[in-house]
């Protein structure tokens, strides 16, 4: 007799602040914070692969460590590349997940390169085809101005990795980018470059287009009501010097998923389950101007129907 | 009725602009080629040759029934003066069919190149890197295996 069992991978990115560009600028108590938040995301909420930006191979290594993770290892790849310094890395379940290959994806544009995203290949738990993870952190829009031909470089250059992936399978691949884009889902850089788009059936009629359901957390989380004080929310990243702009939040910490994962194929997305983690005090700290933090974690969960003999 | 003139003119001057950049990633890896020879001293050259993709690819994991075998291209590292010098591979090399972006990759790395001076800079960072220099090196100092000597 068989059964079906349902397998559920967790896959989350949080931007740590502590080490943009991969300097360290954190107090200790910043960093125990950070630990903190980091355990909360591993424990309660169950995640199997934290991606995190704003990371050194140091602080991975202190976070695993110190937090006698035993079950969990980390890929570090934040490397020094040239001029480029890649800030990312990812801590995950072990036993649930193996890690077969990373690659640095990057974009040349004219005498400088630009950070694409980190491709980890991985093998998930009952799964017959790997997992194609590109974790991203595309520059600052200090550096590199909002719709500027560089960001739609990072589009294209993203797009066109995919691409590569893709032409190695005869059917779609299984393909997730994650991160912190610093772009929101409806700039030209996504949905115009990377085809990232808000319509779901459009995505699971055309392996052409990704979906990202991060266009869903574009406006406040929480209905106004009069006369009531609530914790809404209206993006992952609240900019606390942002006087002269129209918002102080943007949605630039985001998931998109490739057509496979939200069609029947193997894994598939969950939505219910994909969103911004909302967790006291980050939530509070986030809006505040003198600390360091500024985005919230995003979770996205993926899941398998198994059959298994009882 | 479809006025198709306009349609025509528009494809007739994206072709050519095709054929321009295919042209320019030629001469890019030309004069590359023309360089490293130089440099070589008559002991280097570089080339672009043609694979097949190795078995242990994920496109033999999922590919089933077997279908037309797939190849690459690679830029490869030879000594010219021994004819039986072996073929160190250096990178991918993968122009998209409207030429740019032409895709460079080697190691663990994957670079895409937009235009000429990204194309240029990309080959200058890959001959920086010291995996691909060792390679290279490798090729320059391959000497010819010595015959052994008959047995009677």
């Amino acid at each position: 007799m068989e059964e079906t069992i349902k397998h559920s991978v967790r896959i989350a990115w949080w931007n740590t602040s502590l080490a943009p560009l991969a300097e360290y600028r954190a107090t200790e108590e910043e960093r125990k914070f950070a630990i903190s938040i980091i355990m909360r995301l591993l424990y309660e909420e169950s995640v199997d692969c934290l991606a995190l930006g704003e990371i050194t191979a140091d602080l991975l290594k202190q976070f695993v460590n110190a937090a006698g993770l035993e079950e969990f290892s980390f890929a570090d790849c934040s490397t020094i590349f040239d001029r480029l310094k890649f800030d990312v890395g990812i801590i995950y379940r072990h036993n649930r997940i193996h890690l077969a290959k990373q690659a640095t994806v990057i974009a040349e544009y004219g005498t400088s390169s630009l950070k694409v995203a980190q491709r980890l290949d991985l093998q998930l738990p009952q799964g017959v085809n790997p997992l194609h993870l590109f974790v991203v952190h595309w520059p600052s829009r200090k550096w590199c101005h909002e719709n500027t031909a560089k960001r739609d470089t990072l589009g294209y250059s993203l797009r066109s990795a995919a691409q590569e992936v893709m032409f190695t399978y005869k059917y779609p691949p299984q393909m997730i980018f994650i991160g912190d884009f610093n772009d929101d889902p409806f700039d030209q850089s996504l949905a115009g470059h990377l085809l990232a788009t808000r319509d779901r059936s459009r995505a699971r009629h055309s392996p052409s287009y990704f979906y990202n359901p991060f266009w869903r957390y574009l406006g406040e989380s929480h209905p106004y009501m009069p006369n009531l004080k609530c914790d809404s929310i209206c993006g992952t990243y609240c900019q606390r010097s942002s006087s002269g702009e129209e918002t102080q939040w943007r949605t630039f910490d985001q998931v998109i998923l490739s057509h496979a994962l939200i069609n029947s194929y193997e894994w598939q997305l969950n939505e219910e389950n994909t969103f911004i983690a909302r967790m006291k005090p980050l939530d509070d700290i986030v809006r505040q101007r003198k600390n360091i933090f500024d985005h919230l974690p995003i979770i996205s969960t993926i899941e398998l129907m198994a059959e298994r003999s009882a | 009725m479809s006025d198709y003139a306009n349609s025509f003119r528009e494809g007739v001057e994206e072709a050519k602009k095709v054929q321009i950049a295919r042209k320019e990633i030629e001469d890019i890896f030309t004069d590359f080629k023309t360089q490293i020879q130089r440099l070589g001293d008559g002991k280097l050259a570089v080339a672009l040759e043609e694979f097949i993709v190795s078995e242990g690819g994920w496109i033999h994991a999922v590919a089933f029934p077997p279908k037309k075998v797939e190849t690459y291209t690679a830029i490869v590292a030879f000594n010219p003066s021994i004819k039986e010098s072996p073929r160190y591979k250096i990178a991918k090399w993968k122009p998209a069919a409207n030429g740019y972006p032409c895709l460079v990759k080697w190691g663990d790395q994957e670079h895409y190149c937009e235009d000429k001076q990204s194309l240029e800079r990309c080959l200058e960072i890959l001959l920086k890197d010291p995996l691909v220099a060792e390679k290279l090196l490798s090729a320059m100092t391959f000497e010819k295996p010595k015959e052994q000597p008959k047995t009677k």
